[in-house]
């Protein structure tokens, strides 16, 4: 696990995701700022995680798992969720759809590179961390 | 040989086995694999085996010393980073070449303070994540403890006992928390989050901005749906950001605003009223807690527009309408701040309100004795003492040299007056002016901080200055002899405690104040910056309060403050030391210059007699009256000091011709107070001076006050 892609259209949020990602997590950073940007990068670039923004402009987040899904050369790869609250029974839905995991927005950006660890440690099935914690 | 063929490991090439053992504790217990090397020979065949992940290499070595040696491994195109040690301090051209051309990462002076060492190297240890945790490196035995008593006592302690082995154990204990709390925030990680932080702040007003428009747009018309799917983006978005960069109040404020946006979607009528009223409620609560945690992080956002510094106060006491002229493209090109008073009440009036750093008096207008009155009560204003004055005089109001000495006129001039020449003279004396002024260096990588620094204590009545390099400070501290220095903990290549370190070896700086700037203000970087010598630190991001508060509170401890302002609290005037100082200053710039300096030393005539028949506080009084009045007379930057009995005076850039001619003017009016004897009766006194002149008499200061005595016993 090392190459992450990370879409969402909110610039500030790439940034400060990207510092962590790559200083704390030593993950390999790559950005699409779109649904369909995703799926190109994702196609060329063969990440070992999607972690995707829900709430997009044009093709939103749902849009974008269900075409990186039935591309078979994507299809593989895990897909978390990047969302703002939403209620436990959105979350199973969620699962539902197959995506591995949901992190909160707001999220730690330092714990955030743990956060996915953790998420990717689960089985698939089990119940997904949802630990995002605002530090004061 | 320890196996490293198959894991990341350390290199330490060091000579001393005291030190190695000392550092490979510390590190072995943070479950790195490290490996020592005593030579420059060892050190080159491991790396041959396997790149380092870092090397900490000794400069004095046998054989190759340590810089011949990395210079070797980065010929070879070895580019792991190093950290070098080395016994003294190294000058800015060694800096340099460390730095520049071989590209280490980190430069140490040993010895080394181990808690301030893991710190240091902890930016350059590679990730604790890619270390395979070794089984029994978490614990510390108490024979492992004693590695820092070795070094103890190779500088000189015996650490031996019951009670050093605790404090050591103790010390390690603390070593370790500190660790931990190190690699979970390493300090690049939070360098680089408060930088974007910043960047973020700065962008969120308008953000907030938008939100309102939208919101109140919304609420204006029920049909403009554009507006109201506005709003709810940009407090969707504003949750999830904000609140990721930790400004938890406006993400929450964000996220409750977006819930009551949706709820309007799908309410009926009834309902409508109450929601709206609670949705402007929270945007405005979420403005103001925006306003208050943005300032915090960019607190020059609206009171001061970043980076114009804050203007000096000049005061012009005229009712000459030309001269007002003259005065105003002063303030146009922003020179400084110019106050216009027709009167002396009026001018008194706005030196109270702002502090006023030179201040003209047009002498056509009013008399000398009106002006004696004014400067008196002007220097008796706090923080007024040392303010220079400047005097405007035409053909009515001619003045002597010697007049102008004894009314204060740092600068007189007369009218007709060009702008230019107003100008000069202005710039003159704020530059004069600033020499009392208190001094604080800051030392800091980052310019915008800087920036801000200067912004915010220059009003505060500080002369600032900016230090980006920091191994240059030594060389920075004698010239521009700071009060109070502000050091940031994390700059390239060298870190503040190294930097702190540097200035205490100093014996003039041993007593300086030191402050250092740090990211951490937890309990373990507090105690880092105490050990490394700070007098107090301050925790990013720097809030102007606490930056002034805690620089004027060190000022106020501040023993070279002190050492220059230390007043006589009989007649306020200078103490012996800082008139020393003060003095020997004086005549050094004359004589680089080929000025003038006079030294006069004053004495009360029968002051003793006066003492024996009236009683010391009688005679008390009087030199207590005789160091007000000349406190009040003369210039700013003429030096007024009390020796025993006796009251010194040193003019410069004036002959003795003029000074003559102020100190009868002095002996006239001291004359002409009486004095009660406590039983009816008054007594006047007389005043006798020696005077000294620099070249013709003597060619020292000390020469001056020996002149100086010769001439007033002979007298």
């Amino acid at each position: 696990m090392n190459r992450v892609l990370l879409v969402d259209d909110d610039r500030s949020i790439r940034r400060i995701a990207q510092i962590t990602l790559s200083e704390v997590g030593h993950f390999e950073v790559i950005v699409a700022t779109s649904g369909a940007e995703a799926l190109k990068l994702a196609l060329e670039q063969q990440p070992d995680l999607v972690l995707l923004d829900v709430m997009m402009p044009d093709m939103d987040g749902f849009a974008t798992l269900i075409k990186l899904q039935k591309e078979p050369k994507t299809a593989a790869i895990p897909v978390i969720f990047m969302t703002a609250s939403v209620s436990q029974d959105e979350q199973k839905h969620y699962r539902t759809l197959g995506v591995r995991g949901v992190i909160l927005k707001p999220f730690d950006p330092m714990t955030l590179p743990d956060q996915i660890k953790q998420i990717l440690d689960n089985e698939p099935g089990e119940e997904p961390v949802d630990g995002a914690t605002i530090k004061s | 040989m320890m196996d490293i063929e198959d894991r990341d490991w350390i290199l330490l090439l060091d000579d001393d086995a005291f030190f190695r053992k000392l550092i490979c504790d510390m590190l072995v217990a943070l479950g790195h694999s490290v490996f020592e090397a005593r030579n420059a020979q060892e050190a080159t065949h491991a790396v041959n085996v396997r790149k380092p992940e870092l090397a900490i290499v000794d400069y004095r070595l046998p054989g190759m010393d340590g810089i011949t040696w990395i210079g070797r491994m980065r010929d070879e195109g070895h580019q792991f980073p190093v950290v070098f040690l080395s016994g003294q301090f190294c000058d800015a051209q060694m800096f340099n070449k460390l730095r520049n051309l071989l590209k280490v990462s980190l430069i140490l002076q040993k010895p080394i303070v181990p808690e301030l060492f893991l710190e240091q190297v902890g930016l350059f240890l590679p990730s604790p994540s890619a270390i395979p945790k070794r089984p029994g490196a978490s614990g510390l035995s108490a024979d492992k403890a004693g590695a820092s008593g070795l070094s103890a006592d190779k500088a000189g302690t015996q650490a031996q006992t019951q009670s050093a082995a605790e404090r050591s154990r103790k010390a390690e204990t603390q070593v370790k928390e500190m660790m931990q709390s190190e690699l979970k925030h390493p300090p690049a990680v939070e360098r680089a989050l408060q930088a974007a932080r910043k960047e973020y702040a700065a962008e969120l007003p308008q953000a907030i901005k938008e939100l309102a428009q939208n919101i109140r747009a919304a609420k204006e018309s029920a049909s403009d749906k554009d507006a109201f799917g506005q709003a709810v983006h940009i407090a969707h978005k504003l949750h999830g950001s904000a609140g990721s960069y930790g400004f938890a109040n406006i993400s929450e404020g964000a996220g409750k605003i977006e819930n009551l946006l949706r709820s309007l979607e799908n309410q009926d009528n009834t309902m409508e009223e109450i929601l709206w009223s609670e949705l402007i409620r929270t945007l405005a609560d979420t403005e103001s807690a925006a306003k208050v945690s943005i300032r915090q992080v960019v607190p020059e956002s609206e009171d001061t527009p970043p980076g114009r510094m804050m203007p000096r106060h000049v005061i012009f006491l005229s009712n000459d309408n030309m001269m007002r002229a003259a005065v105003m493209p002063l303030m146009e090109e922003g020179v400084c701040d110019v106050t216009i008073s027709a009167s002396y009440d009026q001018a008194l009036n706005s030196a109270q309100e702002q502090r006023p750093d030179v201040i003209f008096i047009d002498l056509s207008a009013c008399s000398k004795g009106d002006v004696f009155s004014f400067v008196s009560r002007i220097r008796a204003l706090p923080d007024c003492q040392n303010v220079p004055f400047a005097l405007l005089t035409d053909s009515t109001s001619q003045l002597r040299d010697g007049e102008a000495l004894y009314l204060g006129g740092s600068v007189v001039i007369d009218k007709p007056v060009s702008g230019t020449a107003l100008s000069a003279a202005v710039q003159d004396l704020l530059s004069l002016r600033q020499t009392f002024m208190p001094r604080l260096l800051t030392v800091d990588d980052d310019d915008m901080l800087c920036t801000f620094i200067k912004t915010v204590m220059e009003p505060q009545g500080m002369v600032v200055k900016s230090l980006n390099e920091p191994i240059k400070i030594i060389e920075v501290l004698d010239a521009f002899a700071p009060d109070v220095v502000l050091l940031d903990v994390m700059m390239p290549a060298i870190s503040g405690y190294d930097v702190c370190r540097m200035i205490r070896q100093k014996e003039r700086w041993k007593e300086l104040k030191v402050l250092f700037l740090t990211s951490k203000s937890s309990t373990e970087g507090r105690a880092s910056a105490f050990r490394a010598g700070a007098d107090d630190f301050l925790a990013k991001p720097v809030v102007s309060e606490e930056l002034i508060a805690r620089v004027k509170s060190q000022l106020e401890r501040s023993l070279t403050m002190n050492e220059r302002f230390a007043r006589d609290p009989l007649t306020g005037v200078l103490q012996r030391a800082p008139f020393e100082k003060a003095a020997t200053k004086l005549v050094e710039i004359a004589r680089q210059n080929k000025t003038l300096v006079t030294l006069v030393l004053l004495e009360i005539e029968k002051i003793r007699d006066r003492a024996a028949q009236y009683g010391l506080t009688t005679a008390e009084r009087v030199i207590a009256h005789l160091g007000k009045l000349i406190q009040a007379r003369f210039r700013a930057e003429d030096v007024r000091a009390r020796l025993g009995d006796y009251i010194v005076l040193v003019v410069p850039g004036k002959d003795g011709e003029a000074t003559m001619e102020a100190l009868l003017l002095l002996a006239e009016e001291f004359h002409q107070t009486k004095f009660d004897t406590g039983d009816g009766s008054v007594f006047r006194n007389t005043l006798k001076f020696g005077l000294a002149q620099l070249w013709r008499d003597c060619d020292d200061a000390v020469g001056l006050i020996q002149a100086a005595s010769t001439a007033l016993f002979n007298n």
